[in-house]
This record gives structure tokens, C-alpha cells and sequence, in this order.
């Protein structure tokens, strides 16, 4: 697939991930939320974090240059010129499965958008995974206190999968009906 | 001769491919609030991945 279609649908992907929230009617200023690609800006602002994980952030820019990852998704997360959360999912070679790498929030408890990072990044992440035709969203290495989290979004344990969302449950015959019309 | 991608376009059909899945009647929106409270009470600030060193796990210095 062509590298700009690949940018287009990762861009819908995530400015649908706002879309979707702002839907909800939640509490927040849907006007001081974006979803972004992963920038300097972003790993500028990341390197103040003062966080016990080491997910290596600041790989993605070189990431983001490399063929082979040119159809991973990279999500940062803004509300108010803050950077809120990031992630970073990718098909790898699979044509059924897109996989969650890395899901990480800002670590200040105090931000409005805590419980909402793993929301938004697992939006933009299906999203995009509904463009290109796969099936499952799967969470490669979940952090086992937010199992219960993804269990409450419909992410279930398959075997030989993993923890996994069935991309199949959103349709119902419309969406069936319409998708085949894009082809 | 080559057709170049306009990708304004692609941006336009998949952003309204994604509004009518959106609209269907089994869509599930991860934005459900219980959902949102189980993620704001995992006490740490990851969901998913590896750390590439743990190291101690008390070190709370910045990245740089």
C-alpha cells in the first residue's frame, strides 16, 4: 500500500479517535484535545516525565523514517498543550492482526485525561485497523493491572492470539453492505 | 506514468467509511465510562508494553 494512503488513514484514524470522545459528551474541552503524530515536540515534552518505565519514546522518530515501519500508527495525545499519552501499534506482517505495542499516559495522577489516554490510543487503533481490513486488535504486552480495563472494552484472552479485540463485533449488516461498496 | 495518490481524498473517504461504522447499531465505543474508571485506577502510568530496562523500579528521575 502506498505510503501516502497509509498517512491519510492513520491521520483519519486519529482525529476519529476525537471524534468518537467528543461523541460521549465527556468532561472535557473537546476543543483543547488533538491527536497527533509523534514529533520532536512530543519527545521533548516526554523527556520530562518522570516515569518508572523506559518504553524508549524517542526511538519512534527514527521509526517513523524506516520502509518497514511506514505502516505502524504512532498517536500522541494533546489537552492543552500538554502531552497527555502517546502510543504506537503496527501490523507488522500480519494481515489479520494490527498490535498494541506501547500505551503509556503522562505520569502526573493530576491531568483531566488519565483514565482517557488507553481509550483514545485503542480508538485510533481500531480505527485504523478497520481500514485496512484486519480483524484484531491485539494488546501485545498488557500491563497486568489494566487487564481488567481492557476486559470491560471487549478485549477478550484468545487462544493463540492473545489479548484481543475482535474487529468483526462492530459490523452489523449495514457496515458489511457498505464497506464492499468501497471496493 | 504514475497516478499520484491524492491524499486528501483517501483522508475524506476513510474518515466517512469510520462515521458510518460509528453510527451502526453494534458498535462499541471504548469511550464507556466505566471502562474510563478502570483505566484511571491502574496505578501505574502504562497499559501496554515492555520497558526496555526496569532497572530500579523506584527510579523516578526525567528521560534526558
Amino acid at each position: 500500500m502506498e505510503l501516502e494512503i497509509l498517512r491519510a488513514y492513520q491521520q483519519a484514524s486519529r482525529e476519529m479517535a476525537v471524534e468518537e470522545m467528543a461523541a460521549r459528551a465527556l468532561n472535557y474541552d473537546p476543543a483543547l484535545l488533538t491527536l497527533r503524530e509523534i514529533d520532536d515536540e512530543a519527545i521533548e515534552q516526554y523527556e520530562g516525565w518522570l516515569t518508572p518505565y523506559d518504553f524508549g519514546w524517542e526511538r519512534v522518530l527514527t521509526w517513523k523514517r524506516k520502509p518497514a515501519h511506514n505502516n505502524a500508527i504512532d498517536v500522541a495525545i494533546w489537552y492543552d498543550d500538554t502531552l497527555a499519552g502517546m502510543c504506537w501499534a503496527s501490523p507488522k506482517d500480519s494481515h489479520e492482526k494490527v498490535f498494541v505495542l506501547y500505551i503509556e499516559r503522562n505520569p502526573d495522577d493530576a491531568l483531566l485525561t488519565r483514565g482517557y489516554i488507553a481509550p483514545l490510543s485503542l480508538s485510533a487503533v481500531r480505527n485504523y485497523g478497520l481500514l485496512l481490513e484486519l480483524t484484531y486488535v491485539v494488546i501485545d504486552d498488557p500491563i497486568p493491572e489494566a487487564r481488567d480495563a481492557y476486559y470491560r472494552e471487549g478485549f477478550t484472552q484468545l487462544a493463540g492470539i492473545g489479548l484481543a479485540y475482535d474487529l468483526r463485533q462492530d459490523y452489523d449488516g449495514l457496515n458489511e453492505e457498505v464497506f464492499e461498496n468501497d471496493h | 506514468m504514475t497516478t499520484k495518490v491524492n491524499s486528501t481524498n483517501v483522508k475524506a473517504a476513510a474518515r466517512a467509511k469510520l462515521e458510518r461504522l460509528q453510527r451502526s447499531s453494534k458498535f462499541h465505543s471504548f469511550f464507556d465510562v466505566a471502562a474510563i474508571e478502570a483505566f484511571s485506577k491502574v496505578e501505574g502510568s502504562a497499559f501496554a508494553g515492555k520497558s526496555l530496562k526496569r532497572g530500579k523500579t523506584d527510579d523516578m528521575s526525567p528521560r534526558c
